[in-house]
């Protein structure tokens, strides 16, 4: 796999003048499917962040049955998408998201496929899990200001109409300036380009996917059906920064095993009840894990609206009141502020 | 109970998406720490990857690394590593033991379940488990009534829903009695639930309940035909088969009977295992043999199983398992007691199954007897005295519970040094088993007398020994249990 051009970028001098000076290694394996490999690139003192799309790899992930020419053009709507939504988003007051610096193509000679298309972005730190620490007493401030940031910036895509289906730890960019950024977008939808994904049920993460997507009793709206799994995913990530693992491992636990998304084939009414348990002991459990007394109570209700396990009750309740307008980010943005500032002032009066 | 959590049927034809967990395992080999652990951890519990190695090893890692780790993470890696055993209704008995019996029916903890519960029903007050989970509470502390009615909620509530029909079969039949119509009642809505006709589940309980209630079935047809359906696995129609059996067998049609005992049997749980096995009873052509099926068996047959191998610990176990799965049921509690106190003659343990029962029977005679000659013969009357000052007026209570209670205050004075009163009291009670005719309890009463002249050597032991040699019951364990521990005494007595 190693042997694709993509892979073997270390060392050129880019025809965008970029020095590409170190190779990000993910120890690959056979079944990975990923067909991106990260480099650090170089130019004018300037260090940044290299995506490059490893086409050689797409081919050989190719689901059986399907033309080699389909693969290539899901490849390169892949890569355009996420480089035009880019453009999309610039010059619209769109600070919280990383976008695309440079996007370009290398043509590296030697290689059956000899063409690298690549993205370059601003050089963050690294995603939010290496900043997440659980030793004794956690950092509330930290926490509420990266979730803030984060809330911010998925206020500013549905601002453009943009989803980002595939927010989690690994996609949050947190940066030398303790600012944190919405990255990837390349599992989005966005109305006005056409991406790889749009004609999905879902498009990010299975794992971090909402209950009403894993158990398959998905909203058939499609509009309601992509804000609705935003907001989970935003809700789940609050839960990722105070207990350290995912809202469905939340909701997994406390769920019998023959009630569980692999396990059930029974109608959804009667897995209501089950549901509606599994995701109260998960809340209380949730709260466990803060041992702030004046930020528990907002947080745990903050997750209870945001993740609700059924789509209708999910979101802020003054939303839900107003038709059409259920997973609107504002109030969560300002409730997120309010407890970042809170959490803040903690800090200084200690 | 078994299989009432599971669906049957395929309703959902929708494809679950097929994810897997490499992007996860490679992060975390790239970098060891806490969190990517718990990512990795988080995507193996939802999408099913428990056995993963790496999953495992990350799992220890956490464990490992408490100090770095969150209350979810470190309980996760547990659940992960099958260390902890969430607490839902299907698996709180893995917990049980007689030792740990004491602190689950204390009734401190259980009232503040209750508490719990309601607080949760307040965000959640239409969750029928939420009131089916009460309902189990309310029994464990004896409160019929509140216990029946939190389980009428859970019916209203969700009056098609298996689990909560099943689970209110079960108690409204263990409460049943002359005075009220619970039967009735919980008939009534299994025959009106719209789930009966398709459900193989309810469709079994209702044909139980008719058979209970020596009515014929509206849905022995619907029955017969589900299971001939083709659309249902074996397991989801066992009892179904099962209880289709039992009518058959009932009604004189034994080749119909088989036959459907035939069915349950292609993958019987434990109920229907029971069922079929009581059928073979009646019907010698029906052989079975439960060793050679692997279900799970209900806490009932297992303590029998162990006490029938000798196991007697382990008989002792199940059966706090099988009190804490049936609280409103005496017969665990009489037979963990019975055991402990004669055959084992270890009356602390006798006394934790006997404190156990009395928060769900409180004031109940034969548990206070029973509990009262267990004080007495470890030495403390005093205490059995006042076990037995609770019983205002014995007259009440059936003839065999009198003769109990006259023959354990004997022992009470026995062992108070009274020993004239005591003789007499124990004179009374084996009169009057023999006016009863009740051979068992006649010897059972000897015995026990006799023990207490041997213990003393009093001018009775010949002649009562006497009377001893005359028992001669070999099948039955408490009598054969008894009599060979005063042969034992009265030969160590003549020694020394
Ligand atoms: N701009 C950046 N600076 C530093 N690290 C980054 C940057 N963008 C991504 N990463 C790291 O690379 C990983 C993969 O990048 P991502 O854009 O999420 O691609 P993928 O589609 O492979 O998930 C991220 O989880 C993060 O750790
Ligand atoms: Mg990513």
């Amino acid at each position: 796999m190693t042997d694709n051009a993509a892979h073997n970028l270390l060392n050129l001098t880019l025809n965008s003048g970029w020095e590409v000076i170190e190779k990000i290694e993910k120890t690959d394996n056979q079944t990975g499917a990923f067909f991106s490999v990260c480099y650090l690139v170089q130019k004018d003192n300037e260090v940044c962040f290299l995506k490059a799309f490893d086409f050689a790899k797409f081919l050989t992930i190719a689901v059986p049955g399907t033309k080699i020419v389909d693969v290539m053009n899901d490849m390169l709507i892949a890569y355009k998408y996420e480089r035009d939504l880019s453009e999309h988003c610039k010059n619209k007051k769109v600070d919280k998201v990383a976008f695309v610096k440079v996007a370009d193509e290398e043509i590296v000679p030697g290689y059956a496929i000899t063409i690298v298309p690549y993205l370059i972005f601003d050089l963050a730190e690294g995603d939010i899990r290496k900043k997440l620490d659980f030793s004794i007493e956690l950092d509330y401030a930290l926490r509420l200001k990266s979730l803030h940031d984060i809330a911010v910036g998925l206020k500013q895509l549905h601002n453009i109409e943009v989803t980002h289906q595939d927010l989690k730890p690994s996609n949050i960019l947190v940066y030398s300036n303790n600012e944190s950024k919405i990255g990837d977008l390349g599992r989005s939808i966005c109305k006005s380009i056409d991406g790889p994904y749009n004609k999905q049920i879902f498009t990010g993460d299975c794992t971090y996917a909402p209950p009403e997507i894993m158990y398959g009793y998905w909203e058939k709206d499609w509009k309601k059906r992509v804000y609705a799994t935003d907001c989970y995913l935003l809700g789940s990530l609050i839960a990722f920064y105070f207990t350290g693992i995912s809202m469905n491992a939340l909701i997994r636990k406390h769920i019998p095993d023959s009630f569980s998304w692999e396990q059930w084939t029974g109608t959804y009414a009667d897995l209501v009840p089950y549901l509606e348990n599994a995701f109260a002991s998960a809340l209380i459990e949730f709260e466990n894990n803060i041992s702030r007394v004046d930020l528990k109570k907002d947080l745990k209700l903050l997750i209870e609206r945001l993740c609700n396990p059924f789509p209708d009750k999910r979101g802020h309740p003054k939303n839900i009141a107003t038709i059409g307008n259920n997973y609107n980010m504002e109030r969560f943005v300002t409730i997120l502020d309010l407890l970042k500032r809170r959490a803040e002032l903690r800090i200084k009066t200690f | 109970m078994l299989g009432e959590l599971n669906s049957f049927q395929q309703e959902n034809s929708i494809q679950r998406f097929e994810s897997n967990i490499d992007e996860y395992i490679i992060d975390w080999q790239i970098n060891k720490t806490v969190v990517h652990a718990a990512d990795l951890l988080s995507a193996a519990i939802v999408n099913s990857k428990r056995e993963n190695k790496f999953v495992i090893e990350a799992a220890n890692f956490v464990l490992s690394n408490k100090a770095k780790a969150s209350i979810s993470q470190i309980s996760l890696a547990n659940q992960i590593l099958s260390k902890e055993i969430i607490c839902d209704l299907s698996t709180i008995y893995n917990q049980v033991s007689l030792d740990t019996l004491p602190s689950l029916i204390d009734p401190i903890p259980v009232r503040n379940k209750i508490k719990e519960t309601k607080l949760l029903l307040l965000n959640y007050p239409a969750n029928p488990i939420l009131h089916v989970e009460n309902s189990r509470y309310y029994s464990i502390l004896g409160q019929e009534k509140n216990s029946i009615d939190s389980m009428k909620i859970a019916l209203h509530l969700a009056p098609n829903n298996r689990f909560v029909l099943r689970c209110a079969t079960r108690l409204f039949a263990h409460y049943e009695n002359e005075k009220n119509e619970y039967l009735d009642y919980i008939h009534n809505i299994l025959r009106r639930s719209p789930a009966t006709k398709f459900d193989p589940w309810l469709t079994s309980a209702e044909i139980s309940i008719s058979t209970i209630r020596n009515r014929n079935s509206k849905f022995l047809k619907t029955g017969i035909d589900l299971i001939n359906s083709k659309n249902i696995s074996p397991l989801n129609f066992t009892e179904l088969a099962s209880s289709i059996g039992t009518v058959e067998l009932l009604d004189g049609s034994q080749k119909k009977s088989r036959e459907f005992f035939n069915k349950a049997l292609i993958n019987p749980n434990d109920n229907s295992l029971a069922q079929i096995e009581w059928a073979s009873n009646r019907d010698k052509q029906i052989i079975v043999n439960p060793s050679n099926f692997n279900v799970r068996m209900n806490f009932e047959a297992l303590t029998l199983d162990n006490f029938h191998n000798n196991e007697y610990n382990q008989a002792l176990d199940n059966a706090a398992k099988w009190f804490i799965d049936m609280p409103f049921s005496k017969r665990p509690i009489m037979f963990g007691s019975n055991l402990a106190s004669t055959v084992l003659k270890d009356q602390s343990k006798a006394i934790s199954f006997l404190n156990a029962g009395l928060v769900s029977h409180p004031n109940d005679p034969q548990l206070i007897n029973n509990l009262a000659y267990s004080l007495a013969l470890d030495n403390r009357p005093n205490e059995a005295f006042e076990q037995l000052n609770k019983i205002k007026n014995d007259s009440e209570y059936n003839e065999t519970t009198q003769i109990c209670l006259t023959a354990t205050k004997g022992l009470a004075l026995f062992r108070s040094g009274l020993i004239d009163a005591g003789r007499n009291f124990y004179i009374d009670a084996i009169e009057q088993s023999k006016q009863m005719k009740n051979q068992e309890l006649n010897w059972i009463a000897i015995l026990n007398y006799a023990r207490e002249e041997v213990r003393i050597n009093s001018e009775y032991v010949a002649s009562i020994m006497d009377a001893v040699s005359k028992i001669n019951v070999l099948d039955n364990i408490v009598i054969k249990t008894l009599k060979n521990d005063i042969i034992e005494l009265h030969k160590k007595s003549k020694e020394t």
